[in-house]
């Protein structure tokens, strides 16, 4: 990799001090790498060099490959949710606060992080796995050597899509378990229509869907640049493909579940 | 000169793989780089292309020096060169179309349909036609390495750079490349650098080979000249190719 002149003299320095504590410092190393990585992705944001017809490409891709298996577990969720909060609102008699609940705690948290997880799954490993891909096949080489920039034709579109469809597929779920919730409470548990619908209006509010669709688009910012970051950097042939995308998956998944608590605590 | 190299050091950590390379390249003719295993001719290419970043050197590229360069100046050279890589490494999602007209598409306001022509032109240059919906995974590795070839083509290169472009071919369609190479040669007019193992493709098509050992240039002649090298690795290298006459 060629060193850019801003990043020579951290790149001399991190390679002196990996020689010294080899495997602490790769950690390290692998994060500071990744900074980089982001603030060269971020750089090259440019309503005027950006490469919308790929944006638009990858947003289809994306939202279509994850729409079938969201709506699946969209649907799940609320029902089980409506099951869950049913039973256990029964034992006070208040069963009508079922649509209520279910609906604040998909709005805020489980729609977010669900998606996000199942998006993680479905796309971040695909994203990962194809751009480790092209890295052993030498096709990043060959788009360089063409003078492209891969990091502008492979990466930048990727992550703005990524930030762009996630808020959108976390909408989806929104409507989708609550439907579930709805279908279970009402239907299965004979939970009166009028007062879980009253109820729900009376205590959800336009802010904790904003709040979770707020979320869904900076998990959607991490999935993207940690999958992007783990397939760009691939080294070792097949093997590092798969060793690669099982990363990708796992780092994202910690990293959605561990930033959703920071988040919730400091902001909503 | 089209290419010269003077003093160029590589090392990866503990591991010194170019040590010093000097070397020249002729304005339009064909060069093959051959060496050993690990010998450092892929490194050296790659530093040739801005792939890889020398510790230390001078490459001069059609009189302009690539050293020192950030990664948007060397868009300018990389312009300059049409690159075929081992495998092709054409693009998996794209069909031959997409793969041959990628760089014009890239660096030119050329309407689509002239574009178009172009690529079938360049593909029945290289010997394929109707083949342009096709996606890569469909082509033979010949075709691919064809394919491949028509789109280092496309933007009319100074320089067209070969990475062992008949590794993993069977020795009639090796042939059949080697043949590609000069007549493209031939159309073309630019100049040719082939990296190959292969003694065979390197004496059909060579005006020159580069002899590379251990990091360095062990010798660089004509491949009349060089089989009477007294660099005792470039005997052992030829004398290990086997002569098919004592079979017959």
């Amino acid at each position: 990799m060629i060193a850019q002149k801003p990043f020579a003299l951290f790149q001399k320095t991190g390679n002196y001090v990996m020689r010294i504590f080899p495997s602490f410092f790769s950690i390290i190393g692998e994060i500071g790498q990744f900074i980089v990585f982001l603030y060269k992705t971020i750089r090259l944001i440019n309503p005027k060099t950006l490469r919308y017809g790929l944006v638009i490409k990858h947003i289809k891709l994306m939202g279509v490959d994850s729409l079938f298996i969201i709506a699946l577990t969209s649907v799940f969720t609320g029902m089980v949710m409506g099951l869950q909060m049913g039973r256990a609102f029964k034992l006070f008699q208040a069963e009508s606060l079922t649509g209520a609940v279910a609906a604040i705690s998909i709005s805020k948290e489980l729609a977010p992080v669900f998606a996000s997880l199942m998006f993680t799954a479905r796309v971040g490993s695909s994203m990962a796995a194809q751009l480790g891909t092209m890295r052993v096949t030498q096709q990043i080489d060959a788009m360089k050597a063409m003078a492209v920039n891969p990091m502008h034709y492979l990466i930048l579109p990727r992550f703005l899509a990524t930030i762009f469809v996630l808020p959108l597929l976390t909408a989806m779920f929104d409507y989708v378990s609550m439907f579930g919730a709805y279908v279970v409470g009402v239907e299965l548990l004979n939970i009166d229509k009028a007062a879980f619908v009253q109820r729900t209006i009376d205590f959800m509010e336009v802010s904790y869907i904003v709040e979770g669709l707020f979320k869904a688009a900076f998990f959607g910012f991490l999935i993207s640049s940690i999958s992007c970051f783990k397939g760009f950097h691939t080294q070792g042939g097949a093997e590092g493909v798969g060793r690669v995308t099982t990363q990708a998956v796992v780092i994202s998944s910690v990293c959605v579940l561990v930033s959703d608590y920071f988040l919730t605590a400091l902001f909503f | 000169m089209m290419i010269r190299v003077q003093n160029l050091h590589k090392s990866f950590g503990e591991q010194h793989v170019l040590k010093g390379l000097s070397m020249e390249i002729r304005e339009k003719s064909i060069t093959c780089i051959m060496g050993g295993s690990g010998s450092g001719k892929s490194v050296f290419m790659k530093c040739l292309i801005g792939l890889l970043k020398p510790d230390k050197g001078e490459i001069y590229i059609d009189g302009e020096s690539i050293m020192g360069k950030t990664q948007r100046q060397l868009q300018g050279v990389r312009k300059k060169i049409g690159m075929l890589f081992q495998d092709a490494a054409l693009f998996d999602d794209m069909t031959v179309m997409e793969n041959v007209s990628f760089p014009m598409l890239e660096h030119t306001q050329t309407p689509e349909d002239e574009i178009q022509d172009r690529v079938i032109t360049k593909l029945k240059e290289v010997g394929l036609e109707n083949i342009e919906h096709k996606l890569p995974s469909e082509l033979s590795g010949g075709m691919r390495k064809r394919v491949g070839l028509a789109r280092a083509l496309m933007l009319d290169p100074k320089i067209v750079f070969f990475d062992e472009p008949t590794t993993g071919l069977d020795p009639i369609m090796t042939n059949q490349i080697g043949d590609l190479i000069l007549q493209t040669h031939q159309r073309y007019d630019v100049t040719f650098v082939i990296i190959n193992h292969d003694v065979n493709l390197s004496y059909k098509v060579a005006e020159e080979i580069v002899m590379f050992h251990q990091g360095i240039v062990a010798d660089q002649a004509t491949p009349q000249a060089l089989v009477h090298s007294s660099h005792p690795f470039i005997q052992k290298f030829f004398n290990a190719h086997v002569d098919m006459e004592q079979y017959r």
